[in-house]
């Protein structure tokens, strides 16, 4: 692979916090002006550096669930209850407070929207939160390019950007949003509940002959099974980009 | 040990301090001597009122000897150091090694304003954010955190491999292989590293055991020139470093970790371990090693990671 022109460093920046969007019990958006943003690409990650007020600080990475916007910023977290950093920044971060930001990171698990190919994206809990940067920034572009989003969540509780979803599947012939409940499913709801397993699996996705681009992002347990799966059911593991995150990514 | 308010020498042990910017960058050895002078050339500096607030103290150990955790808690204490927010990095390194020359570097950071900008080290305040109050661990290169899992990073599925056709192949830069199955591979004389692991994720793990055959082993009468190492991994994964990196002591094809057969999702049946550097560098699922004249950047090293990946000097993406 043909190295690309080599960027200058990746520089820490201050971004304020513009607004909050709760999105769960135990998530919500934290909307960011970082002036000076390069831009992105759905799917990047940024790091980010607390600091306290006697210089102590800390670091972790959250994925972007923004399509790129000039200097605006959105990245979703959800609280994980021995978490560090994850408490502070799902509770108590208040519009006006800065944080350090540096990004945009990761070449990899990226969707560019110049690529036709057939996109499937499977998400586990929290593990949406890229896929979605990747459906706005579709929406954004105004791409056309067929993309389904199978998206594993506990119960309707958990569900991460409901109400922008359906609209999303509505409106949008050539997107297809399924969810696949693992606990608990709507009152009314059809489908099995419980992990995705290969019939499920075949009935919400392409076949392995459309050669779709597939992006599997959750917890190290959903992106293994599901990566297996799809290998399974005959997907070129070549097609297949992951991005896990284990219980420490508080 | 030097103490001299000087940049150390690079080669050398030595000291730095820079009582203006109240920081510090220290390189002892772990002679009790050392200690002690360490101790109290830190408590001078507390006296002068220069080793407070922002102040950092890199320590930097070999093999000569270590620093005592009891010295440590002493220098600690000493300092009122869960008060002043100072802190303390140790690392220990072999004083050949990458680490150690990248260690030595980081203290003179410390030390030298010019190098390390005030706002790196004390950036934006976010209001009402005081984390866990641990101090950064003893052995924590910067920016890390320490956790007692072992989370899982791939960028694919998790490749299945056949024992059976399992092969390690070293190719010289004159295309010159040397191939060993699985019997023949687990017939080499093995070792048990205990080894500190720092992903560019932001995790470490302290003290980690592992099984494997040191690269010296494998590289042991394969006649070469090359300069870089390209290890390619089942499944097309491949990461690229300086052959200097895999000598001495320094990488192992590991197949075992903490006394278990090493799992497919960590890497199994082997993985190559480079534990001075960024763990993506240690290939999992490794089945080749390239030795090459040229550098040639592997798959992260491709996608905005950092070419070489010291975690002591937090090389983690391009341009650190």
């Amino acid at each position: 692979m043909a190295r690309a022109a080599v960027l200058g460093r990746l520089n820490w920046r201050a971004a304020q916090l513009v607004a909050v969007h709760g999105e769960s019990a135990t998530a919500r958006t934290l909307i960011l002006d970082a002036p000076g943003w390069p831009g992105h690409l759905p799917g990047q990650h940024v790091d980010v550096r607390l600091t306290a007020e006697d210089g102590y600080s800390t670091q972790r990475s959250y994925s972007i669930a923004s399509a790129p916007a000039g200097a605006r910023l959105e990245l979703t977290v959800e609280r994980l209850e021995d978490g560090e950093v994850s408490p502070y920044l799902a509770d108590e971060l208040r519009p006006g407070d800065r944080l350090e930001l540096r990004g945009p990171i990761g070449g990899w698990f990226v969707w560019h929207p110049g690529d036709l190919d057939p996109v499937l994206l499977l998400g586990g809990g929290s593990g949406v939160v890229p896929l979605m940067a990747m459906l706005r920034t579709r929406v954004a572009t105004g791409s056309t390019t067929p993309m389904r989003l199978v998206y594993s969540t506990r119960t309707p509780d958990t569900v991460l950007y409901g109400d922008q979803l359906r609209r999303l599947g509505e409106r949008d012939s050539a997107l297809r949003v399924e969810l696949a409940y693992t606990r608990r499913a709507p009152e009314g709801w059809q489908g099995p509940v419980g992990r995705l397993d290969g019939a499920r699996l075949t009935t919400l996705a392409w076949p392995p002959t459309d050669r779709p681009a597939c992006f599997v992002c959750g917890p190290t347990g959903f992106a293994e099974a599901v990566a297996n799966l799809l290998v399974d059911q005959g997907y070129a593991p070549e097609r297949i980009k992951t991005e896990r995150f284990g219980p420490s990514g508080a | 040990m030097r103490c001299a308010p000087q940049r150390p020498a690079a080669a050398g042990k030595g000291m730095a301090a820079n009582p203006a910017d109240q920081r510090l960058g220290v390189v002892v050895d772990g002679s009790d001597e050392d200690q002690e002078e360490l101790r109290g050339h830190l408590r001078d500096q507390r006296g002068a009122g220069t080793a407070g607030g922002a102040a950092w103290a890199i320590v930097q150990l070999h093999d000569q000897g270590e620093i005592s955790n009891d010295t440590l808690y002493r220098i600690r204490r000493d300092l009122d150091l869960e008060d002043s927010g100072c802190q303390i990095w140790v690392g220990l390194f072999r004083r050949r090694g990458r680490g150690y020359r990248g260690a030595v570097r980081q203290a003179e950071r410390c030390a030298d304003p010019s190098l390390n900008t005030g706002s790196e080290t004390m950036g934006t305040v976010s209001p009402g954010f005081r984390g866990r109050r641990v101090r950064p661990g003893p052995e924590l290169p910067p920016g890390q955190y320490l956790v007692e899992d072992f989370p899982v990073l791939s960028a694919g599925p998790t490749p299945r491999i056949d024992l059976n056709k399992w092969e390690l192949t070293i190719t010289t830069q004159t295309g010159q292989q040397h191939r060993w199955d699985w019997d023949a591979f687990r017939a080499l004389p093995t070792q048990s590293p205990t080894v500190d692991i720092h992903c560019v994720t932001k995790w470490s793990k302290l003290g980690t055991n592992w099984e494997g055959v040191s690269l010296d082993t494998l590289l042991d009468g394969i006649e070469t020139n090359a300069s870089f190492a390209t290890a390619e991994s089942y499944g097309g994964y491949t990461t690229n470093l300086p052959l200097e990196d895999l000598l001495d002591g320094q990488a192992w094809i590991a197949y075992r970790f903490g006394g278990e057969e090493l799992e497919p999702i960590h890497g199994g049946p082997a993985r190559l371990l480079v534990p001075h550097l960024y763990f993506w560098k240690s290939a999992k699922w490794v089945r080749g090693i390239r030795l090459m004249n040229q550098d040639e950047p592997g798959f992260w090293e491709s996608l905005g990671y950092h070419n070489y990946g010291d975690p002591w000097r937090e090389q983690r993406y391009w341009g650190d």
